[in-house]
C-alpha cells in the first residue's frame, strides 16, 4: 500500500496548484476599487418605449476624506442615467459613463417615478427580482409628481451625506414614529402583494419638498452646495396590479395601517373633554387588528376589531385627572372616534380607487375559499360595495410625570 | 478479506444520512413543488416523510435478514449471480446519478446566484475531487467529518430558517388544501422519491459496529430530515407566499431576507457553505457505496483504486447529462420521481419477495428466525 | 513463494543519490546483505544492469549460502545516466519486491568483540587509542596492595563526573583501605565490596561497555592482572536548574519546568506521581550519540499494546544521533506529511503527568527539556494545564477563546480577501464604504496585499525570535509601528489590511502550543490563496479538505479529532468547556479504557447546613 498520507499531501499540492492557477483568470473576482456602490436606483420611462436609470453611485473617497477631518467640498456621491429598451440594457449603458462598474447589492431604493408608475412596474420588477446582485429587500418607492431623475438628481438631505442614508432614516422614523408609511414596503412584499389573490400593491409615497435657498439656517454643515430640494416620505401609492392608480396621505395611509394591524407609534389629536378648542395629543402606545371577513346573503361583510392602547402625551387645556377621572373614558371614547376617522377615511378612499390595498380579499380567501372562489372574478365590483364593521377598543394607559397642567396664576 | 475495513456508529450514520438530505430538502424539492398550489408544499412535505417510513423499513429490515452482507451480496445470494449483478449495477448507476445531479445542483447554485461569470466545472470539480478524497480514506473518515459537520450544518439551517423572522407572514399558509389533493401528489411522491435514496442503507449496514442501531439511525434520519423539510418548506411560503413558486433557490433567497440591525445582512453564505460541505459529504458517501458495490461485483480486493473513476463518471455526468439548470429542473419534475421510484422500491421489493420465497423453500428458518427475533 | 531474500541498500547509496544525481559521482558504498534462505525467484529486470553490478548481485542474490556475512563491494566507476536509472531500478526494486530490513552502517569498532587484555597497560594504551587521546580523558594510575604491587587505573571523562565525589569517595579510599589485598583478585574484590563508597557499581568484561561507560560519565576501574573492570556511577555535571518552562507559561500552577537532564526530569515525575505504578523504561537510542530517553507510564492506567507499539516504535529508530526529541517524534509520528503533530510535546512537568493519569504515555529525552506525549489529540494541542487549575468558568472560557483564536489565525485573512473581493453585499454599506474608500489607491488586488503583508509579518516574528532579547523589542517595535504605519502612508497597503494581520498574528500565538500554530499559520495562506480564487467556496473547501485530512488522522490508534469526530458523548465533557472536576468521573474512554473510572462518584461539595456553636441562629 502506497503511503497514505503522502500521496494526501501530493493531492493538497495538486489542488493548491490548480486553485493559484484560477487566480489569474479574471472569474467572479471584483476588487473593491474597481465597483461603483449603487446606494439608490431611479426607473423612468422615456419616450419611444425606453426605459431610463438614474443611480446614485458612492464615492468612497470623499467619504473617508471628510471623516478624516478635512471637511470634504465634494458631494459624496454622483448621480448618473442611462437608457435602453430593457432595464437591464438601461443599466448595462451606464458602463458607458461610468469608469468602475455599477454594484447594486447596496441598493436600498427602488424609485419609480409617477408616470412610469401609472404605466405599469412589473416589466421593471422583474430584474431586481431575478439578478442575484440586487437585494430582495430593496424599497419600492413613487415619486409624485415627478420623474424619478428629476427626484434623484435634486435630492439631498442636510444630515446624511448620502441621500439614500436620508431617505432610509425619514422611512424608518415615520414608519416607528408615526406609522404614515406602508410597514416593510419592500420589493419582496411588493411582489408577494402582486401575485396574491385579493390584494392589492401599495409603494411608499415621495413628495419633492423645495426648500428655499435664500433662509441662511438651510446652510448645512458641509461645506457644499445648499440644499434646494429634499423630500418627504409618508403616505402611499396606491397600485391597482401593477399599475399606479391613485395616492394616500399620511393619515390616510395610518388608517390602513390600523387595518392591517401594522400601526407601531403616532400621535392622536383629540378634543379636551372639558374645555372648547383646546387639544389632546394621545401617544399611540401599540395596536393590534383581527380581520374577520364574511358572506351573508351575497354580501360581504368585514368585522374589523381593532385594540389600540396610548398614553396622554400633551394637554393644551387645564385638567386635573385625579379629580375628573370620568374624563379619562371621555378621552377613551374620542380616541376611538379618532380611529375610526382615519380607518373610514382610508376604506373610503380605497374603495373609490377600486384597490383593495387592505387584503379583504385575501382574507377572505384564508377563511372561506369557496366563497372565495365564487367571488373572485367580480372582486373589483364587490369590493367598492363591502360593508365595513368597525370594533374599535382603546385604551388610555398612562398620563406621564404630572397629573395636571402647569396653571397660570 | 474485507473490502472495507472500518466501522461506523449508529450516530455517524445518522449524520450522514441526514447530511445526504439537505441538498435534496433544500434546492432540488422546492424545485419540483412550487407548481400548484404552493400553499399546500408543507403537507406534501408530511404526508411524504411519514409515507416514506414504510419503504425504508423494508430496506432496513432486508440488511438486517442478512447481516454482514451488503445490498450487492445479498441480492446475489436471492437473486442468483446474474441477476443479482444486474441488480448491483443499476444500484450503482443509480447511485452514480444521484451523484452527478447533486454535482450539478450545488454547482448551479453557485453558478446561478453568486459567481455568475465563473465556470460551473470549477465548483464540480473541486467538489468531485474532495469527495473523492474522503472517499478513498474509507467509511470512518466518511462517518467523522458527517457527524463534525453536522452540528455546523444544522445550526445553519436553523439560522436560515429562524432569522428572517421580520418577513415572515404565517398567513401566507392558509387556505389549506383550497385546491383539494390533487396538486399535492407529485409534490408528496418527490419526498418519497428522495428517502428512498435511503436503499444506500444497504451498502452500510454490515459496516455499523452495532447493527441493531441500523432501524433507529434511519427512523431517526427521516424524522430529522422531514422535519427540516416541513419547516423549510413552511418558512418559505411565510417568507415568500405565492412568490414561492417562481423562485429558482428558494433556500439562498431565503438567505437573502435576512436583515439584522443593519449590520447582519444578506447572509446567503450561510447556505451556500452548508451546500458545499453537504453536498461532498454526500458525494463521498455515494462514491464509496458505489465504489464498494464495483468492487464486490467485479470481485475486487480494494475499492480504493476504483473511486478516482467513478469520480470522473458523477462529474462528467454532471457535465454531459444537463446543459442547463433549466434541464435540471425538467429532470426533477419529469424523470427523477419514477425513475427513483422504480429503481429503489423495485429492487428492494423483489429482494424481499425473493428472501421470503427462499426462506420457505429452503427452510432455512435460522435467518428467518434471527430476523423475526430482531424485530 | 520460498523463503524471501532480505536485502538492503546502505543510506549512503540513498544520500548519494539525492545529493549528487547528475551521475559524475563514484559510488563508494553499495553494500547488499543477503542472508537468504534458498534461492530467491530473480526478476528479468536484473539482467538489465550492467555486468559489473548486476553479476555480484545477481551472484548474491542466486547464492543458497545459509548465512552470508554482510558482504561489501566498492564498485568504482563513473555512472551514465543509463546507470543511474538502472540504480535506480535496483534500489526501488530491492526496496518493494523484497522485504527490506535497512541496516544502517554501524560506527567502525576495534573493539568489536574483543575481551579485556590482563595487562593494564594494553588495556589504557586501547582505552587511549579509542578515545583519540581526547584531553578530557583522565587516567589516573594508583598503586595499591602490599607495597603497592598491584596497578589500579582510574579512567573518567573531565567534566562529566562528580571531583569531589571521586577524590573522596574512590582515591582517598582506595589509597588509605586496600593495602591489605593479597592477590589482584582480592583487591578486585574488595574494591567491589568494600572499598569503593559509591551507590552504583557495575562489573563488566567488555571493553565496548566499558567505553561506553566511560563516555557517559562512570568511572572506570581497571587492576592489572584482573580481566574485568569496575564501573562506579560518578555522573555530575554542570546542568541548568529546574526553572518556568519559557515557551508555556501559565499563571495559575506549579512553576517547574523540565530541564535536559533525563534524570531530573524523570525525579520531577516521580514527585507528582508517587506510586510505583509510575514506570520509567530506559533505552538508549542514535548510534552514536547514544542519547536516553526514556518511556513513561502508570501500569495499569495505559493500555499496554499502546505501550508496545511506542516500544515497538523506538527501537525501529536506527539514526547516529539524537539531540532533540523533536527528532524521535518525526521517526516515530503516524502523519510524517501532516501540516499538524500528532504528537504533543511540552517542557511542563503537570502537563506530563496530566496525561499520564489519563493513560497516555511519555517519552522523555536526555539533553532536551522537552517532553513528548503520545497518543495525542487535536483537542490537547489547545488546552493548557490552566484550564484544569482555574476555576471551571473561568477554565471554559478562557479555552473558548482559545478555539476561537485558532481558528481565526486560520481563516481570517482569507475572510478579508473573501469578502472585498468577491462578497461585498456581505458587509453593511457604511462599512463597505469605508473598506472601499482605505483600498482607494492601494495598487495591490487584495489576495496580494494579505500574501504581502502576512509574508512581511512572518518575517517579522521570525526576527523577533531570533534576535537577543536586548534587540528583540525594538525590532518588534520598528517592524510593527514604523513599517505598518509606512506602509499604510505610502498606500502599499490599507489600514483594514493591517488590521486584519495584526489580529491574525495576535490569534496565533494565543495557541498554547508553538508546533500547531505553526500549521495553522501556514495554511493561512494557502486559504488566502483559496479565497482569492473562488471565494467563500475557496474557503470552505479549504476546510473541508482540511476536515478530511484532520479526520483521517490518527496517534498511536486513536483518532485525531477524537472526541469530535467520532463524536464521544462521554467526552463532551473536556472539550469547550471544562466541567467541574467533581463532575469529571471519568478517563478518556479511547485512551484510559484500561481503568475508565478515575474518582468518586459522590464528589461534589455539599456544605453542612449546621456548622459552628451559633448554627441554630
Amino acid at each position: 500500500m502506497p503511503p497514505k498520507s503522502l500521496s494526501k499531501f501530493i493531492n493538497f499540492i495538486f489542488i493548491t496548484a490548480f486553485l493559484a492557477s484560477t487566480l489569474t483568470g479574471c472569474w467572479n473576482r471584483r476588487e473593491l476599487d474597481t465597483l461603483g456602490f449603487v446606494t439608490a436606483l431611479g426607473v423612468d420611462r422615456t419616450g419611444e418605449d425606453k426605459i431610463e436609470i438614474t443611480v446614485h453611485i458612492a464615492k468612497p473617497f470623499a467619504i473617508a476624506r471628510a471623516t478624516e477631518g478635512s471637511v470634504s467640498p465634494e458631494k459624496s456621491f454622483w448621480v448618473v442615467s442611462s437608457t435602453g429598451s430593457t432595464a437591464f440594457e438601461a443599466i448595462r449603458n451606464l458602463l458607458l459613463q461610468s469608469p468602475r462598474r455599477p454594484f447594486y447589492a447596496h441598493n436600498r431604493f427602488i424609485v419609480i417615478g409617477e408616470e412610469c408608475a401609472r404605466t405599469g412596474v412589473k416589466e421593471i420588477l422583474d430584474l431586481f427580482a431575478r439578478d442575484g446582485e440586487a437585494r430582495r429587500l430593496a424599497r419600492v418607492e413613487v415619486v409624485k409628481g415627478a420623474t424619478a431623475k428629476d427626484f434623484m438628481q435634486q435630492v439631498e438631505f442636510e444630515l446624511e451625506r448620502l441621500p439614500s442614508e436620508g431617505g432610509q432614516g425619514i422611512s424608518r422614523s415615520v414608519q416607528e414614529g408615526l406609522s404614515a408609511e406602508p410597514v416593510d414596503c419592500t420589493l419582496n412584499s411588493f411582489l408577494q402583494w402582486l401575485e396574491t389573490e385579493g390584494v392589492e400593491p401599495i409603494a411608499v409615497r415621495i413628495d419633492m419638498v423645495p426648500k428655499n435657498p435664500a433662509a441662511p439656517s438651510n446652510v448645512g454643515h458641509l461645506l457644499r452646495e445648499q440644499v434646494k430640494i429634499s423630500s418627504k416620505h409618508g403616505g402611499a401609492a396606491v397600485f391597482k396590479g401593477d399599475k399606479l392608480v391613485g395616492w394616500l396621505d399620511e393619515k390616510e395611509m395610518r388608517g390602513v395601517n390600523w387595518v392591517t394591524g401594522k400601526v407601531r407609534s403616532g400621535i392622536l389629536v383629540i378634543e379636551q373633554p372639558n374645555e372648547k378648542g383646546k387639544l389632546v395629543s394621545l401617544e399611540i402606545l401599540r395596536a393590534k387588528s383581527k380581520l374577520q371577513p364574511e358572506v351573508k346573503n351575497g354580501e360581504v361583510l368585514v368585522t374589523l376589531r381593532i385594540d389600540a392602547e396610548a398614553n396622554l402625551g400633551e394637554m393644551q387645556g387645564t385638567l386635573d385627572l385625579v379629580k375628573y377621572p370620568q374624563a379619562w373614558t371621555e378621552m377613551e371614547r374620542k380616541m376611538v372616534e379618532a380611529i375610526e376617522t382615519e380607518v373610514m377615511a382610508a376604506i373610503s378612499k380605497a374603495k373609490e380607487l377600486n384597490s383593495d390595498i387592505f387584503g379583504f380579499g385575501a382574507a377572505l380567501n384564508r377563511r372561506h375559499p369557496e366563497e372565495w372562489d365564487s367571488l373572485k372574478d367580480r372582486w373589483d365590483l364587490e369590493f367598492p360595495r363591502i360593508d365595513v364593521k368597525l370594533e374599535i377598543n382603546a385604551k388610555l394607559r398612562r398620563m406621564g410625570l404630572v397629573t395636571r397642567s402647569s396653571e397660570p396664576r | 478479506m474485507e473490502i472495507e475495513g472500518g466501522k461506523i456508529s449508529g450516530s455517524q450514520l445518522l449524520a450522514l444520512l441526514v447530511l445526504t438530505r439537505l441538498v435534496p430538502v433544500t434546492i432540488e424539492f422546492p424545485l419540483v413543488t412550487g407548481i400548484k398550489s404552493p400553499q399546500d408544499a408543507w403537507i406534501s412535505s408530511l404526508v411524504g416523510t411519514v409515507l416514506s417510513i414504510l419503504p425504508v423499513l423494508l430496506m432496513v429490515r432486508l440488511s438486517l435478514k442478512y447481516p454482514g452482507k451488503t445490498i450487492i451480496e445479498y441480492s446475489q445470494l436471492l437473486l442468483g449471480k446474474f441477476f443479482g449483478k444486474i441488480a448491483g449495477f443499476v444500484l450503482v448507476w443509480y447511485w452514480l446519478s444521484i451523484a452527478a445531479t447533486m454535482l450539478r445542483s450545488v454547482g448551479d447554485a453557485y453558478t446561478t446566484a453568486i459567481m455568475p461569470e465563473t465556470p460551473i466545472l470549477a465548483f464540480i470539480l473541486v467538489v468531485g475531487f474532495l469527495s473523492a478524497n474522503a472517499a478513498r480514506s474509507g467509511l470512518e473518515v466518511v462517518g467523522r467529518l458527517g457527524e463534525v459537520n453536522m452540528l455546523v450544518v444544522i445550526l445553519s439551517v436553523l439560522l436560515t430558517l429562524s432569522l428572517p423572522y421580520k418577513v415572515m407572514n404565517f398567513e401566507n399558509l392558509l387556505p389549506v388544501l383550497s385546491k383539494g389533493i390533487r396538486p399535492i401528489m407529485l409534490p408528496t411522491g418527490t419526498a418519497i422519491s428522495f428517502f428512498v435514496e435511503f436503499i444506500i442503507l444497504g451498502m452500510v449496514a454490515p459496516y455499523l459496529n452495532n447493527p441493531q442501531t441500523l432501524t433507529k439511525s434511519s427512523l431517526g434520519a427521516i424524522a430529522i430530515s422531514g422535519f427540516m423539510m416541513t419547516a423549510f418548506t413552511v418558512v418559505l411560503i411565510a417568507v415568500f407566499g405565492p412568490t414561492v413558486s417562481s423562485l429558482m433557490l428558494p433556500a439562498f433567497s431565503l438567505a437573502r431576507m435576512i436583515s439584522i440591525g443593519e449590520f447582519l445582512e444578506r447572509l446567503e453564505v450561510i447556505p451556500m457553505s452548508a451546500w458545499t460541505i453537504t453536498v461532498a459529504i454526500t458525494l463521498a458517501f455515494f462514491l464509496w457505496a458505489s465504489a464498494v458495490a464495483t468492487a464486490q461485483l467485479l470481485s475486487l480486493k480494494r475499492f480504493q483504486s476504483l473511486v478516482y473513476p467513478l469520480a470522473a463518471i458523477s462529474v462528467a455526468f454532471s457535465i454531459l447529462f444537463f446543459e442547463s439548470f433549466f434541464d435540471l429542473e425538467l429532470y426533477f419534475k419529469k424523470i427523477w420521481v419514477p425513475y427513483s421510484l422504480t429503481v429503489t422500491l423495485g429492487i428492494s421489493i423483489i429482494l424481499y419477495l425473493a428472501s421470503f420465497i427462499r426462506g420457505r423453500s429452503s427452510a432455512s428458518t435460522k435467518v428467518t428466525g434471527l430476523c423475526h427475533r430482531n424485530h | 513463494m520460498g523463503t524471501r531474500a532480505r536485502a538492503s541498500v546502505s543510506p549512503q547509496l540513498f544520500a548519494h543519490w539525492f545529493v549528487d544525481p547528475s551521475g559524475s559521482s563514484v559510488w563508494s558504498f553499495l553494500r547488499v546483505e543477503c542472508a537468504a534462505g534458498s534461492e530467491p525467484a530473480i526478476p528479468s529486470r536484473f539482467s538489465r544492469f550492467p555486468k559489473n553490478i548486476g553479476r555480484p548481485i545477481m551472484a548474491l542474490l542466486c547464492s543458497s549460502a545459509k548465512y552470508l556475512m554482510p558482504t561489501q563491494f566498492t564498485v568504482n566507476k563513473t555512472f551514465g545516466k543509463d546507470d543511474l536509472i538502472m540504480l535506480r531500478n535496483l534500489t526501488r526494486l530491492l526496496r518493494k519486491n523484497i522485504c527490506s530490513v535497512s541496516k544502517p552502517s554501524q560506527v567502525k569498532k576495534d573493539s568489536v568483540g574483543k575481551p579485556l587484555s590482563k595487562k593494564v597497560k594494553v588495556n589504557e594504551a586501547f582505552i587511549r587509542r579509542a578515545f583519540g587521546n581526547s584531553s578530557d580523558l583522565v587516567v589516573r594510575e594508583l598503586h595499591v596492595g602490599p607495597g603497592g604491587k598491584f596497578t589500579v587505573l582510574l579512567v573518567y571523562v573531565d567534566g562529566l563526573v562528580d571531583k569531589t565525589l571521586i577524590s573522596e569517595n574512590l582515591i582517598e579510599r582506595i589509597s588509605d583501605q586496600a593495602d591489605k589485598s593479597r592477590t589482584p583478585e582480592q583487591a578486585y574484590d574488595d574494591l567491589k565490596n568494600r572499598i569503593i563508597a559509591v551507590s552504583d557499581v557495575k562489573e563488566t568484561g567488555d571493553l565496548d561497555n566499558f567505553l561506553n561507560h566511560v563516555a557517559g560519565g562512570y568511572c572506570g576501574l581497571l587492576i592489572d592482572d584482573v580481566a574485568k573492570v569496575l564501573v562506579a556511577d560518578t555522573r555530575g555535571w554542570a546542568q541548568r536548574s529546574i526553572e518556568e518552562p519559557t515557551t508555556e507559561a501559565t499563571v495559575r500552577g506549579g512553576k517547574e519546568g523540565f530541564v535536559e537532564t533525563l534524570r531530573t526530569n524523570t525525579s520531577l515525575l516521580r514527585r507528582r506521581v508517587k506510586h510505583p505504578r509510575l514506570r520509567i523504561e530506559e533505552c538508549e537510542i542514535g548510534t552514536i550519540s547514544k542519547t536516553s530517553v526514556a518511556i513513561a507510564y502508570i501500569s495499569g492506567l495505559a493500555d499496554e499494546k499502546v505501550v508496545q507499539e511506542v516500544r515497538n516504535r523506538l527501537a525501529r529508530i536506527n539514526v547516529d544521533s539524537i539531540q532533540e526529541s523533536g527528532q524521535i517524534e518525526e521517526l516515530i509520528e503516524d502523519a510524517p506529511f501532516s501540516p499538524f503533530p500528532t504528537i504533543l510535546r511540552t517542557e511542563r512537568p503537570d502537563k506530563v503527568a496530566g496525561a499520564l493519569f489519563e493513560g497516555r504515555i511519555a517519552i522523555l529525552t536526555n539533553g532536551t527539556p522537552f517532553a513528548l506525549i503520545v497518543p495525542a489529540t487535536f483537542t490537547m494541542f489547545l488546552t493548557t494545564p490552566e484550564d484544569y487549575f482555574e476555576r471551571t468558568f473561568i477554565g471554559s472560557a478562557l479555552r473558548a477563546i482559545r478555539y476561537l483564536s485558532f481558528f481565526t489565525s486560520l481563516t481570517l485573512p482569507s475572510l478579508y480577501v473573501a469578502v472585498t473581493t468577491f462578497h461585498q453585499e456581505m458587509l453593511p454599506t457604511a462599512l463597505i464604504l469605508n473598506v472601499a474608500a482605505q483600498r482607494e489607491g492601494v495598487p495591490f488586488p487584495a489576495v496580494v496585499e494579505a500574501l504581502l503583508m502576512e509574508a512581511l509579518f512572518e518575517i517579522l516574528r521570525e526576527a523577533g525570535v531570533r534576535l537577543p532579547k536586548i534587540v528583540g523589542p525594538a525590532v518588534n517595535i520598528i517592524g510593527g509601528l514604523v513599517i505598518g504605519e509606512a506602509a499604510m502612508r505610502a498606500g502599499l497597503v490599507s489600514p483594514i489590511m493591517v488590521v486584519v494581520v495584526a489580529t491574525t498574528g495576535i490569534a496565533s500565538f494565543a495557541t498554547p502550543v508553538f508546533s500547531i500554530a505553526i500549521g495553522a499559520r501556514l495554511l493561512r495562506f494557502i486559504m488566502v490563496l483559496l479565497a482569492g480564487s473562488l471565494g467563500f467556496f475557496g474557503i470552505v473547501a479549504g476546510l473541508f479538505a482540511l476536515g478530511i485530512h484532520l479526520t483521517s488522522l490518527r496517534s498511536f490508534g486513536v483518532p485525531f479529532m477524537e472526541p469530535i469526530a467520532p463524536a464521544i458523548v462521554s467526552e463532551f465533557k473536556d472539550l469547550l468547556a471544562r466541567v467541574p472536576w467533581w463532575a469529571m468521573h471519568t478517563r478518556p474512554a479511547l485512551v484510559g479504557h484500561k481503568d475508565l473510572v478515575r474518582q468518586g462518584w459522590d464528589q461534589k461539595p455539599k456544605p453542612p447546613v449546621y456548622l459552628g456553636k451559633d448554627a441554630h441562629r
